[in-house]
């Protein structure tokens, strides 16, 4: 599990360097911040979720999914939606 | 532009340099301290193995505040203390007057209930509880060749002769000091099965988890029962022998024996279900099959070394495993260990000559927790359990009595020893039902990765704790599992997380 996690962040953040360059494009310090937590609250959303169902624990894996997953989409989204605007602009 | 100098401004370099400090700062708070290099290897090997957020406390200190000079001996199961006894002088036999488990309930149409459920029981019951060619006190039959040729003298043992046949040489017993016991024993209890194991060296604390009329104390060469009875008691139902044991028998192997998880969780709507079913019980027995197996085999162990091995004598296991370093005590007055919560059966206490390192009590902040939590005593559904927020040494009276068995409420608490800061368990009410041993907010399985990070910030600090309590009810935690058909209906070979979680503990 934990090398799967390895290899596909590692495929992302790749990917995501070589789309960076390809439009020459930035990012602030406070987009990588949002972008790195975002990042740490997918893999522990993602860890939780299935390590709750492992548990039989259903309603809180769902629940997780929910309460830690609308974050983790929001602080990955909104670094990516504001480079790309500010992109846009320049 | 390429840049040959350095662009960090200086108000740049200040705040990294503050972040650098922070940094190392929350590392150093956290980080275990060694001032040697051998202080670190000597911690390591012979010490038990705990998650790096519990801490040691001072030996004969647990979390739960005793008053060791308060705390009176223990007489014929009648008194007793919460995390530091069994229950008198009520319990047991109001649980077994309205034991669900009873087979005169079975009924095929109520889940937990059905005919297979009871067969479950009786299957799980088999081997253990009702084995009574064991003694407990003075050990197993010893098995094979031994029985023909067993040397009384434990200073000589073994003796490995088959009859008729020269007598291989007799060996001294093991030595080694108490840290290579230690380790040797620990090693030997994991392999039978055990899931932690501490020890204890024997003084008065120790002697006042005993029942003190049935376990005397001399100088003698070899544990040996008195002939005396004492009669059943009202706390439990059988006979118990009157015991000496020798006063060389200074030290305690202490181990944890864990019990299902699933079954003891499978339970059902706490509004219309108030005690143990059959389903329910069978875990419970599973733990104390367990049990005997392992303390059949570390006393075996112990014989063949060639040293004194006892149990029984030791009936507050939860206090004896607080002392230990096995667990903290919670709000239910049952054990909560950081690892397994409250989910696990038993210490077993293992009295022998053998030199052991005792291991100090621990405080991962859980009774503490116990203080805001409340999860168990919201669910028990007999409201046995104190709701107040604070311990007390105050031994309040029955609240809501048992009017069915003539017990009114107010009756005075005559079922608890003075001498504990801890909220006092209203064992009239109580009908030994596994809901607060089950969903204690520290006995979940650890997959998830949350708990331990949880358990970790309980451990360091308080502040917390409102918050995670709240959350456990929130995210459906303590919502009790009423999936008795998916229980039967589960194949163990494709359901990973009971047969990884099995793994787990070593079975």
């Amino acid at each position: 599990m934990i090398l799967l996690e390895g290899i596909l962040l590692g495929i992302v953040l790749v990917g995501l360097f070589i789309w960076f360059r390809s439009k020459n494009m930035s990012l602030t310090w406070y987009e990588w911040l949002m972008g790195i937590v975002g990042m740490i609250l997918l893999f522990f959303t993602v860890q939780n979720f299935f390590g709750s169902l492992a548990e039989s624990e259903f309603e809180p894996a769902y629940m997780i999914l929910l309460f830690m997953g609308i974050p983790t989409v929001v602080l990955l989204i909104l670094p990516w939606q504001l480079a790309l605007r500010r992109n846009k602009r320049t | 532009m390429s840049n040959y100098h350095s662009t960090l401004s200086r108000r740049e370099f200040m705040k990294g340099l503050g972040l650098t400090g922070a940094g190392l700062g929350a590392a150093s708070a956290v980080t275990p301290m060694f001032h040697d290099l051998e202080e670190l290897v000597s911690g390591t090997p012979d010490n038990m193995s705990y998650p790096w957020w519990v801490k040691q406390r001072p030996a004969g200190n647990p979390t739960m505040e005793v008053d060791w000079d308060m705390l009176t001996p223990s007489f014929s199961m009648k008194t007793g203390v919460d995390g530091f006894s069994y229950p008198g002088p009520y319990p047991g036999y109001l649980v077994h007057q309205d034991a669900q488990a009873n087979p005169s309930k079975m009924d095929p149409n109520k889940p937990g209930y059905r005919m297979e459920d009871y067969a479950l029981l009786m299957g799980a019951l088999q081997r253990g509880l009702h084995d009574y060619s064991v003694d407990e006190v003075l050990g197993a039959d010893p098995t094979g060749p031994q029985v023909n040729n067993e040397d009384p003298n434990p200073e000589a043992w073994p003796d490995w002769g088959w009859p008729d046949e020269p007598k291989f040489k007799k060996v001294s017993r093991w030595s080694g000091t108490p840290e290579e016991a230690s380790k040797m024993i620990r090693a030997a209890a994991h392999y039978f099965g055990a899931y932690k194991v501490g020890f204890l060296e024997v003084d008065d604390k120790i002697k006042k988890l005993t029942f003190a009329d049935a376990t005397k104390w001399e100088d003698c060469d070899t544990p040996y029962y008195t002939g005396g009875l004492i009669t059943p008691g009202p706390a439990l139902g059988f006979p118990t022998p009157v015991k000496v044991l020798p006063n060389k028998m200074k030290y305690v192997i202490v181990l944890q024996v864990t019990q299902p998880f699933d079954t003891m969780r499978i339970l059902g709507d706490p509004k219309t279900n108030t005690s143990m079913h059959a389903m329910n019980v069978s875990s419970f027995v599973m733990g104390y099959n367990q049990r005997l197996t392992l303390l059949i085999r570390m006393q075996t162990f112990l014989k063949v070394l060639g040293y004194l091995r006892s149990e029984s004598v030791w009936v507050y296991n939860t206090g004896g495993g607080a002392l230990a370093g096995m667990n903290e005590i919670g709000r239910h007055g049952i054990g909560i260990s950081p690892e397994l919560g409250s989910a696990y059966r038993v210490n077993l206490g293992i009295f022998t000559d053998l030199p052991v390192a005792p291991t100090p009590p621990i405080d991962a902040g859980i009774t503490k927790f116990c203080e805001t939590c409340g999860v168990c005593a919201d669910l028990c559904p007999n409201e046995a359990i104190n709701k107040d927020k604070e311990p007390t040494w105050e031994l309040s009276p029955s609240r809501l009595g048992r009017p069915e068995y003539g017990i009114p409420a107010g009756t005075p608490n005559t079922w608890s020893r003075p001498g504990v800061k801890n909220w006092h368990v209203d064992y009239v009410r109580c009908r030994g039902c596994s809901y607060c041993q089950g969903y204690c907010v520290f006995s979940q399985k650890n997959f998830a990765s949350m708990h331990n990070l949880i358990k970790a910030t309980v451990s360091n600090t308080s502040l917390l704790n409102r918050f995670f309590a709240d959350s456990d009810r929130f995210f459906g935690y303590s919502n009790v599992d009423s999936d008795f058909d998916g229980w039967w209906n589960r194949d163990l070979g494709s359901a990973t997380s009971d047969l990884n979680y099995a793994r787990l503990l070593g079975r």
